[in-house]
């Protein structure tokens, strides 16, 4: 069978070109033939009787049916060798024709045939264009494999021809040479009908027409099993250059089956034509050295008539052989007729073939040799997957140390300036973008979740036994929430008879003269920050968590879009500075700014990508909790970098966009007001 | 015993011809055995390679012997003609020396005409053996 790379460089010409000669000595010997039987029949005539015209007559037609057996034959192996050469030729362009277009595809196909995709992630059609290619490529090494196999059988056939047994060099001298180098494991059974071997003359014939050969390298166990059962070495005989034991074995039918076709070796017919040609006298040794080269084992199946290697046996099904050596990885799909490729399993519904070596779905990546999953690429610096996709394996946006194996938790730079905490690796402080030298306040509660996922949050107000006014929370006018109302009264007093305690009259402050907390950003952003107190907030503050988020990516980059500017804020994306141009990976990363961390990790996709809109719009990485900095390798590509995500999305993230602008517009109004405040609560 | 009847000029001619065949014959296989050893090169690999070697070797020697054998059987029969001549021209003059009459005037003539003279002159014993 050949191999992807065989049928890649074979030469089919040559097998044409042979064919073509066949059929040219077979012209030449049917030129010969008319001439002789001219001369033959003038002899059959007037012109001469007697006994001598008997025995003369007899040697010419001897030699009349000679010349037609080679006419026959030799056209007939011309006609095989050329159907298999324009076979060949057929498979070959196609199979050149799967590897041009898997190449098209951005595919690469290894030595082997493999088809491998150097780029799942993002050639997804490369991706879907492994199977058809596949399947050309063994299809065409299927027809090759075909057309090799009868082309072999009917040259074994010819190798029993009535030429060759005839006139196979059987009356003349031995002039053979023994091989014998790769015999060991060649084993004929004779079969129960006269051997071709047997028409031609007798292996004792062989021996007493001195029959000898150039001893080689003698390797024993190549047997004949003779019908009654003997056996004779071959190996020792050929080796030897002697047809003694061939010649001891009474009705010895080296390699016959049924018809007096012969077994072949490792090319069909070769056995044929070394002992039909060493019962003729003389190719026994030439013919043996024949099939050690060809690799032993291979006989004519007495069934199919096609050569049957070691190991290898033919699918009654199919009517193809089916490997079963060691060597032979490659079986014929039952269901499809075709080879199986190592590893890959046809899909009985599809047709197509499946990778069963690795998970279904999984490629091998040609740098690391590891299986890639979908979505995961192989960072270039570390040789490590880098999750892009919607994996939770590692935090999203998270990479890995190449060194630890682990998550790194700040996967991007900090902004330079920004002191970064020894014990946590992140950030202490973040600057606001909004709001030009103001930023949040330090986390201050080490047991706020937020503090463990995000930098530069603000924390969690601990929590106080004060009791918790009945009066509405009173909205900012303009659309945003604002604040709390301060809470009065006295404590509620349980009541000792075990019912509900009468509530104090609760007093609400005039909303007129109402006077911002300092510490509302610290609720405010915590409560964005932690996913179970947003439905503390109300349900008005959940759902303009992600449109707002959606324009915090595309501001992200722009300052003067995000956070200061309540306008530039909102429902319009085309004023968050480009985070719709900014790609699929810009936005995605903008919906995964909020406390969605697999969101987050797509946002970090688009923003890594090279050469994505995402990575021009300086896209940051968010990491947990809105913990979010700026994709510091953006820079340089496009105009809108560096900007610090975080300051605007830890407000944004925690209270939608409405909220977002109002607390824009509250921070400035509150800085202009109470500057001092601003600073003390920095 | 049948009667034996020969011209041993047109023997000998189509001995010649079958010598001349039989070098046809081995010019036609040196001429192809050439070509056909190439049909292997660059086709490893095919079951068909190996096998196609082993007939192209067999087939060539059979060839080979059939041509020997074609050489062998017009030299046969150029000797068989030559035999025949021969014979007859040694009886010839073995009865010229007992007949004087017949001295020098041989009764077989050299060359036969086979279709006025399709036997053989009756001088020839049928003990010869042309082969």
């Amino acid at each position: 069978m050949p191999t992807f790379q065989q049928l890649m460089a074979c030469n089919p010409n040559a097998f044409t070109h042979a064919g073509e000669t066949y059929k040219r000595m077979a012209q030449g010997f049917g030129k010969v033939q008319q001439v002789f039987d001219q001369g033959t029949k003038v002899l059959s005539g007037n012109v001469w009787s007697g006994v001598a015209q008997k025995v003369a007559m007899g040697q010419a037609t001897k030699l009349q049916g000679g010349l037609t057996a080679s006419g026959q034959e030799t056209s007939q192996a011309g006609t095989v060798l050329t159907t298999l050469g324009h076979a060949l030729q057929a498979a070959q362009t196609q199979l050149r024709a799967a590897v041009a277009t898997a190449h098209g595809a951005g595919l690469i196909v290894t030595p082997t045939g493999q088809v491998i995709n150097p780029n799942p992630v993002y050639n997804q059609v490369g991706n879907a264009m492994i199977g058809p290619v596949t399947a050309m490529m063994t299809a065409a090494i299927a027809e090759a494999t075909a057309a090799d196999l009868a082309a072999a059988g009917k040259i074994g056939m010819l190798a029993a021809g009535k030429l060759i047994q005839t006139f196979g060099s059987g009356s003349g001298t031995g002039s053979a040479t023994g091989g014998g180098e790769q015999m060991a494991a060649v084993t004929s059974t004779a079969g129960p009908t006269p051997a071709a071997i047997q028409q031609g003359g007798t292996v004792d014939h062989v021996t007493s027409e001195g029959m000898t050969g150039t001893a080689g390298q003698n390797p024993d166990g190549v047997l004949a099993v003779t019908n009654s059962g003997k056996t004779a070495d071959i190996g020792a005989t050929a080796g030897s250059g002697t047809a003694g034991d061939l010649a001891q074995v009474p009705g010895m039918s080296v390699g016959t089956a049924p018809g007096g076709t012969s077994v072949a070796s490792g090319g069909a017919g070769a056995v044929t034509t070394a002992l039909g040609s060493a019962a003729a006298g003389g190719l026994l040794g030439t013919g043996a050295a024949q099939l050690g080269r060809n690799g032993a084992g291979t006989t004519l199946d007495p069934i199919t008539g096609l050569p049957v290697g070691t190991g290898t046996t033919i699918d009654p099904t199919t009517g193809l052989p089916i490997h079963t050596g060691a060597s032979a990885g490659t079986t014929i799909d039952p269901k499809t007729g075709l080879p199986a490729v190592p590893g890959v399993s046809i899909d009985p519904t599809t047709g197509l073939p499946i990778h069963t070596a690795t998970s279904p779905g999984a490629t091998i990546d040609p740098i690391t040799g590891l299986p890639v999953g979908t979505g995961t690429t192989i960072d270039p610096n570390t040789g490590l997957p880098i999750h892009t996709g919607t994996g939770t394996s590692t935090s999203a946006g998270t990479t890995i140390d190449p060194n630890t194996g682990l998550p790194v938790a700040s996967p991007t730079t900090t902004t330079p300036g920004t002191p970064v905490s020894p014990s946590t690796g992140l950030p202490t402080t973040t600057p606001t973008t909004g709001s030009t030298g103001s930023s949040l306040p330090p986390l201050t509660s080490p047991t706020s979740p937020v503090a463990s996922g995000g930098a530069g949050l603000s924390s969690l107000p601990p929590i106080s036994s004060t009791p918790i006014s009945s009066a509405p929370i009173t909205s900012d006018p303009t659309g945003g929430l604002s604040s709390l109302p301060p809470i009065s009264g006295p404590p509620i007093t349980p009541d000792p008879t075990g019912g509900l305690s009468s509530l104090p009259p609760i007093s609400s402050p005039d909303p007129s003269t109402f006077t911002p907390s300092p510490s509302f950003p610290d609720v405010g952003s915590a409560a964005g920050s932690v996913g179970s107190s947003l439905p503390d907030l109300g349900s008005s503050s959940i759902p303009d968590v992600g449109s707002g988020l959606t324009d915090v990516m595309g501001t992200g980059g722009d300052p003067s879009a995000a956070g200061g500017d309540p306008s530039s804020l909102g429902a319009d994306p085309t004023a968050g500075g480009g985070a719709l141009p900014a790609g699929g990976g810009s936005l995605s990363g903008a919906g995964g700014l909020g406390a969605d961390p697999a969101l987050a990790g797509a946002g970090h996709a688009g923003a890594a990508a090279p050469g994505s809109n995402a990575a021009l719009d300086g896209g940051g990485s968010v990491g947990l909790g809105g913990g979010a900095t700026s994709d510091a390798a953006a820079p340089g590509q496009a105009g809108h970098h560096g900007t610090p995500a975080a300051a605007v999305a830890a407000p944004i993230g925690v209270i939608g966009a409405a909220g977002a602008a109002a607390w824009a517009a509250h921070r400035r109004r509150g800085r202009d007001d109470q500057p001092e405040d601003d600073e003390d609560d920095e | 015993m049948t009667g034996i009847s020969a011209i041993p000029q047109q023997i000998q001619d189509i001995g010649r011809k079958a010598s001349g065949l039989a070098q046809e014959v081995s010019g036609i296989v040196s001429a192809g055995a050439s070509y056909l050893e190439m049909a292997g090169s660059g086709n490893a690999g095919f079951l068909t390679t190996p096998a196609m070697a082993a007939l192209t070797v067999a087939q060539i020697a059979a060839l080979k012997n059939l041509g020997g054998l074609m050489d062998e059987h017009g030299r046969d029969l150029g000797g068989a003609g030559q035999v025949y001549a021969t014979t007859e021209q040694a009886v010839v003059k073995s009865a010229t020396a007992t007949d004087g009459t017949l001295t020098g005037q041989p009764t077989v003539q050299p060359v036969v005409q086979p279709a006025v003279q399709p036997t053989v002159q009756p001088t020839v014993t049928t003990t010869t053996r042309p082969v």
